[in-house]
């Protein structure tokens, strides 16, 4: 078992998944600007608690959860945003894509976690567990619950 | 079952396309650096907050919180209750603080031990025993209490009472010091303990 994280190991995690942890971040918070400051604090955070890193787990899930749980933070500190209204004209993507803002933005923060950890990150289901601090079980039922979600949200939206 | 469904992939990735903001490793080791550097200060000034709090009484220095003078003097003049007698106890609260010019009392949280004195003369015979005598409180709730001072007492006893509210009790003017001889065994001398400011 390894003790403490290399600085140059984070550094590559950091340029080569940067834009999949701005869009969790992103998705998390509902604010671009927010979102890259969050994944730059969370790095910081990282850097500085890197001798933490037990290395019963790996590198990636460790700095992931570390992202997640900075963008979290931030949204918990942040005052409620009310939930998005449909928006039909620009916003890019036509009225179906408002509906799916609408609709991921409606879902609870760990269900739309996870989705975009799946999604974006492209994460398995173990590395989603251990970002999440939950089992594989917990994820699946989890990515279950989003999905129905969805769907039931898309159906209502095309009836 | 690991399951990915790559048509709601594809419309995610639709909603939210990459930022166009590009990855700045320098400016993660900046925060980083920042962070530490605040950290580090913040324990440092504890640290000498706490060194100046605990040097404070042992130096004698008036600068505490707004410039405190150095503990708090208790005083009881004991007259005679019957008798010709007379005396005084003297109480060092070691972590207390007055304020010149003001009401204002600091006393230390932690503060275990109050440090006394007790003088007399002029008493009808050998002081038999000496005690504080504290009344319950006006309002609220709490019960009066006695300490044993010395028994037998002789002029000049000092000794330490471990007690933290005897210092509110004394501020509160509940606080008395009676001084007993084989004569007057309900006190010969007494007084009540006020602030000297």
């Amino acid at each position: 078992m390894t003790h403490g994280a290399k600085l140059g190991e984070i550094e590559r995690v950091y340029r080569e998944r940067f834009t999949e942890y701005q869009r969790v971040a992103g998705a998390i918070l509902g604010d671009a600007d927010a979102a890259r400051d969050a994944v730059q604090d969370a790095f910081a955070a990282a850097v500085r608690t890197r001798a933490s890193f037990r290395g019963d787990g790996p590198l990636d899930a460790w700095l992931w959860r570390t992202v997640v749980n900075a963008a979290l933070n931030e949204r918990r500190r942040r005052p409620p945003v009310p939930a998005p209204v449909a928006r039909t004209n620009g916003g890019g993507g036509g009225e179906e894509a408002a509906e799916i803002r609408i609709a991921l933005a409606l879902l609870p923060d760990r269900q739309r976690v996870a989705l975009f950890l799946r999604y974006y990150a492209d994460l398995e289901y173990a590395a989603i567990a251990a970002v999440l601090g939950v089992s594989e079980g917990t994820v699946a039922a989890t990515l279950h619950a989003a999905h129905r979600a969805l769907r039931r949200r898309f159906e209502e939206v095309r009836s | 079952m690991n399951v990915f469904d790559p048509e709601l992939a594809a419309t995610l990735e639709r909603l939210a396309p990459a930022g166009a903001t590009e990855p700045d490793w320098a400016d993660v080791l900046a925060r980083a650096r920042g962070g530490s550097r605040s950290r580090r200060g913040l324990a440092a000034a504890a640290l000498l907050a706490a060194l100046a709090l605990l040097a404070a009484p042992a130096l004698g220095l008036r600068t505490l919180i707004g410039g405190a003078r150095p503990h708090l003097q208790l005083v009881a003049r004991l007259e005679p209750v019957a008798g010709t007698g007379s005396g005084s106890l003297v109480l060092t609260p070691a972590g207390t603080f007055t304020h010149p010019g003001s009401n204002r009392v600091e006393v230390w949280f932690g503060l275990r031990k109050i440090g006394y004195a007790l003088r007399f003369q002029g008493l009808s015979g050998p002081a038999t025993s000496a005690r504080l005598v504290v009344a319950p409180p006006r309002r609220g709730h709490g019960r009066g209490y006695t300490v044993r001072l010395c028994a037998p007492c002789t002029s000049g006893f000092h000794g330490v009472i471990r007690l933290r509210r005897l210092v509110f009790a004394v501020l509160a003017r509940r606080a008395t010091v009676e001084v007993d001889t084989a004569r007057h065994p309900d006190g010969e001398l007494r007084g009540r303990i006020l602030a000297r400011r």
